[in-house]
């Protein structure tokens, strides 16, 4: 069976479906999907109906069910893991709970909505393989595993044109389904990699939710060993699912999980004894104790316990302890090294300023235990704003907020000092950083602040407050300045950074003025002498009337002679600099591009506005050296480029070359400004705006996407046959990159 | 009437006119100068030359079109570039037409004049 091409496949596919439908005969079709054909016809339903799934809830219903969700916390992550799909091939991201209700739909708004209208793909909408039959959401999560999904192998006709690959997602912490992520688009586009793509998705998400469970096991760890430590009896710790993460040295539960009850109770431990779970104060977790076998009331067996663990440690209860004091300081160490590790790994990533610091603020309070933590910025107007902050509790504190340096306050005594600083407690003090922490719930407790010391100067301030509980331990201070260290580098990278692209997109800005010159002394000198001289010739040869034949043709050559070297200096100063584009911008100037190429090209550019000069000229030059590289492929059959002006991009597909059936394309598209997904971030020293991608950190105000896609395999492939070259794209985004800087300088002028 | 921004060529262009029978009344180096003249001349057709030093001559021609209130397109924009540069922005423009500087005559203005009339019927 040939099913090279997708729509042989699909046609074959439809025939499956039709005979499963007609005699119940399973003829070429995969295992997976065979089975989830039987579960959807054992649960009796008309594949031939239209049956939109099942809306669940209204839009904020399922906000909220989608921000309170485990896999919520993930969307960055997997935006960044599949954004290609959807940026570049037009799917959708959608994500189900365990249920197969969709919490969140991610994708080109136009194309999002063109498959809301066709399979009801909305945030809210059910599909699970009861809602909605064979499916890639359903079928992944009744298979629990990773599945494609196309045409005709959906169940209910209506969802035919559909192609979608699903993974579902395991919670670390106890096994169970969380959702499923899923990439929907049309069967007209044929992206074999998106199933792979899907389950690396998956995978990383687990990945994340396995380092999040492990910080917080390290967190509970950290704070109730010491505890434990100082018990009298045998304890363990569980998390909220009964995953024993620390256990008494001589094996009270001997590790893996505790069947809890919800909101603790009794439990059974190993070789049958009981043993009782208290919940944790403020914690998602457990403290499990020992009871003892010989039964009777629950106060009697405790006494009777301790009893029985005193004498059994007589001897080495004070090596217990001191075993119990050295595990929890290495546990510390071990944990301040690793969140010391993420943020370097941040700053090593090129995240943006406000990612580093929001990373700092979240590792040194769940370090330290704070309530709050705060990364502060000194102002040179007296004042400091907020470049970070977090908080265990619900209100929160927007980047940005500025207040007075003045009163009682850590961060005062640390911009004074340029030290750490401390206050154990706050008793009688006031002033406005006092006054702006007390909006945020429980008041301030005990605080202490590390300076950021930065491009000579206290460029800020680390500070970690409680707002209940002990005082910080003594050597926090010496905890904390590690961090500090981090953030001032940081602040280094990124100020050195600024500056060499700016001086980068001085270069480039100063060549573009240079060849605008010289087009200009072009057209002002040389090309207006030639037309000063050929306008003389005509009045002496209109004025000369009847001459000598051989004077008449001297004449009339050396017309025709100046013409073509006009001629020939309007080619190059169209070559170094087009006069179209200062005149009326890329749109006009793409028109003259497309008519001028030795391919025929058709181009849909409209509604380009006029973009900074610098934008201009490298989406021209980009346009320009594609086509030319298209025009030196052996194809020349056709060119179409399109593009739908409000995504305001131009979008070019070379000529098809019909060798074997295959398609090669070529795509450009421009977008400017920065898309919804893009946002406005500050330089770390708050001088300048940069623009950032949200979730990416990369600096890359503009996208310029160009990839010959074959339209066979989805893979990106090289135009001409010829020797390998460095990727367009690379070159020119780099390139745009750099430009952008002094682009964004002139918006901002 | 001719705007162009060098003198020398304007000159010489309306030299060239002159000796085919066609009667340039006006010569302007600016906008401004083209507008004042305009309305003072009121000459039966404008040459504007598309690049106008700082000036542009796509924006000039819409605003001697504003000046006349449409009493019917008399601008013919010439260029040192070749038509296809400025294919689409002309079109855009009210100007009747598009003549390049090199193949300036009193016979191609008539031709693009009479162009446009019949279209205009």
């Amino acid at each position: 069976m040939d099913t090279s091409s997708p729509g042989l496949l699909d046609r074959v596919l439809l025939r499956s479906w039709e005979t499963y439908l007609g005699d119940g005969r399973l003829e070429h079709v995969r295992v997976p999907i065979a089975d989830s054909w039987r579960r959807s016809l054992a649960a009796g339903v008309d594949p031939l109906a239209s049956r939109p799934p099942t809306l669940l809830g209204d839009r904020r219903d399922v906000r909220d069910r989608w921000e309170a969700h485990p896999l919520g916390t993930s969307a960055p992550l997997i935006r960044r893991w599949l954004s290609h799909f959807a940026n570049d091939c037009d799917y959708v991201i959608l994500i189900s709970d365990s249920r197969g209700m969709l919490l969140w739909v991610h994708g080109d708004v136009t194309v999002r909505s063109e498959v809301a209208d066709a399979w009801n793909t909305v945030e809210g909408a059910l599909w699970s393989e009861a809602g909605a039959r064979t499916n890639a959401v359903g079928t992944a999560l009744a298979a629990a595993g990773p599945v494609h999904v196309r045409a005709a192998e959906h169940l209910v006709e209506s969802v035919h044109r559909a192609a979608c690959s699903a993974a579902p997602v395991r919670d670390p912490e106890d096994g169970r389904l969380l959702g499923v992520i899923d990439v929907t688009g049309t069967t007209s586009k044929l992206y074999p990699d998106s199933l792979a793509a899907v389950l690396a998705a998956s995978r990383a998400v687990e990945a994340d939710l396995r380092s999040r469970m492990q910080r917080r096991d390290a967190r509970l760890r950290a704070r109730y060993l010491e505890r434990m430590a100082s018990a009298p009896r045998r304890l363990a710790l569980a998390t909220h699912s009964g995953r024993v993460i620390a256990d008494h040295p001589d094996g009270l539960v001997g590790g893996g999980w505790v069947r809890v009850p919800p909101g603790g109770g009794a439990v059974l431990l190993p070789g049958g004894r009981r043993g009782i779970a208290e919940p944790l104060d403020g914690e998602d977790g457990y403290v499990i104790r020992g009871l003892s076998d010989s039964g009777g009331s629950r106060r009697r067996p405790a006494r009777i316990q301790t009893a029985a663990v005193d004498s059994s440690a007589t001897g080495r209860s004070g090596g217990l302890a001191e075993w119990r004091r050295t595990q929890l300081a290495l546990i510390r160490l071990a944990e301040e090294q690793a969140a010391l590790r993420r943020v370097a790994t941040l700053i090593a990533r090129h995240a943006s300023a406000e990612e580093i610091f929001g990373s700092v603020a979240e590792e040194v309070a769940q370090l330290l235990g704070a309530e709050h933590a705060i990364v502060w910025r000194y102002e040179p107007d007296g004042n400091m704003t907020v470049a970070a902050f977090w908080t265990t509790g619900a209100r929160t504190l927007p980047i940005g907020t500025e207040v007075e340096l003045d009163g009682d306050s850590v961060a005062v005594l640390v911009q004074q000092s340029g030290r750490p600083r401390r206050l154990d407690s706050y008793d009688g003090l006031s002033g406005p950083v006092i006054e702006l922490a007390n909006t945020l719930g429980a008041g301030p407790h005990s605080s202490v602040g590390v300076p950021i010391l930065a491009e000579g100067r206290v460029w800020g301030v680390i500070v970690a407050t409680r707002t209940r509980g002990a005082q910080f331990a003594e050597d926090t201070e010496s905890r904390l300045v590690g961090f500090a260290e981090l953030v001032a580098t940081a602040i280094s990278n990124a100020v050195t950074r600024e500056e060499l692209c700016a001086s980068r997109a001085r270069i480039v800005a100063a060549a573009d003025a240079e060849r605008r010159r010289i087009e200009r002394n072009l057209h002002d000198g040389a090309q207006q002498q030639l037309m000063w001289i050929g306008y003389r010739l005509h009045t002496a040869r209109d004025a000369l009337g009847g001459v000598p034949a051989a004077a008449a043709t001297a004449l009339e050559e050396a017309i025709q002679g100046l013409a073509d070297a006009a001629e020939d200096l309007r080619e190059l100063a169209r070559g170094i600099h087009p006069a179209s584009l200062t005149e009326g911008g890329l749109e006009p100037a793409l028109t003259v591009l497309a008519k001028r190429s030795a391919t025929p090209v058709a181009l849909n550019v409209a509604g380009c506005e006029r973009y900074p000069e610098a934008v201009e000229l490298a989406a021209y030059f980009l346009v320009s050296e594609a086509l030319t590289n298209v025009g030196t492929s052996r194809s020349r059959d056709s060119s179409q480029a399109s593009g739908p002006a409000h995504r305001r991009c131009a979008r070019r597909r070379s000529p098809r070359r019909r060798t074997g059936g295959c398609e090669p394309r070529l795509r450009v598209r421009l977008v400017w400004p920065p898309g919804p997904d893009q946002c406005a971030g500050r330089h770390p020293d708050g001088r300048e705006p940069t623009w950032t991608r949200h979730g990416d950190s990369r600096r890359d105000p503009m996208r310029v996407v160009v990839a010959a896609q074959h339209a066979m395999t989805g893979r990106l492939a090289r135009l001409d046959p010829g020797p390998p070259r460095p990727c367009l794209a690379l070159i020119w985004r780099a390139a745009i990159r750099q430009l952008l800087v002094g682009a964004h300088d002139e918006r901002t002028d | 009437m001719i705007v162009d921004d060098n003198p020398d060529v304007l000159r010489a262009a309306s030299e060239l006119l002159e000796g085919q029978d066609m009667s340039v009344v006006g010569v302007a180096t600016t906008g401004d100068e083209a507008a004042s003249l305009m309305e003072e001349l009121e000459p039966d057709v404008m040459l504007v030359d598309i690049v106008l030093g700082p000036e542009s001559g796509l924006d000039l021609t819409r605003r001697l079109e504003r000046l006349i209130d449409g009493a019917g397109s008399r601008t013919i924009l010439i260029s040192t570039h070749d038509e296809v540069d400025f294919a689409q922005l002309i079109e855009a423009s009210p100007a009747i037409g598009f003549l390049p500087k090199s193949e300036l005559s009193a016979a191609a203005i008539q031709r693009l004049l009479v162009q446009s009339r019949d279209e205009g019927r």
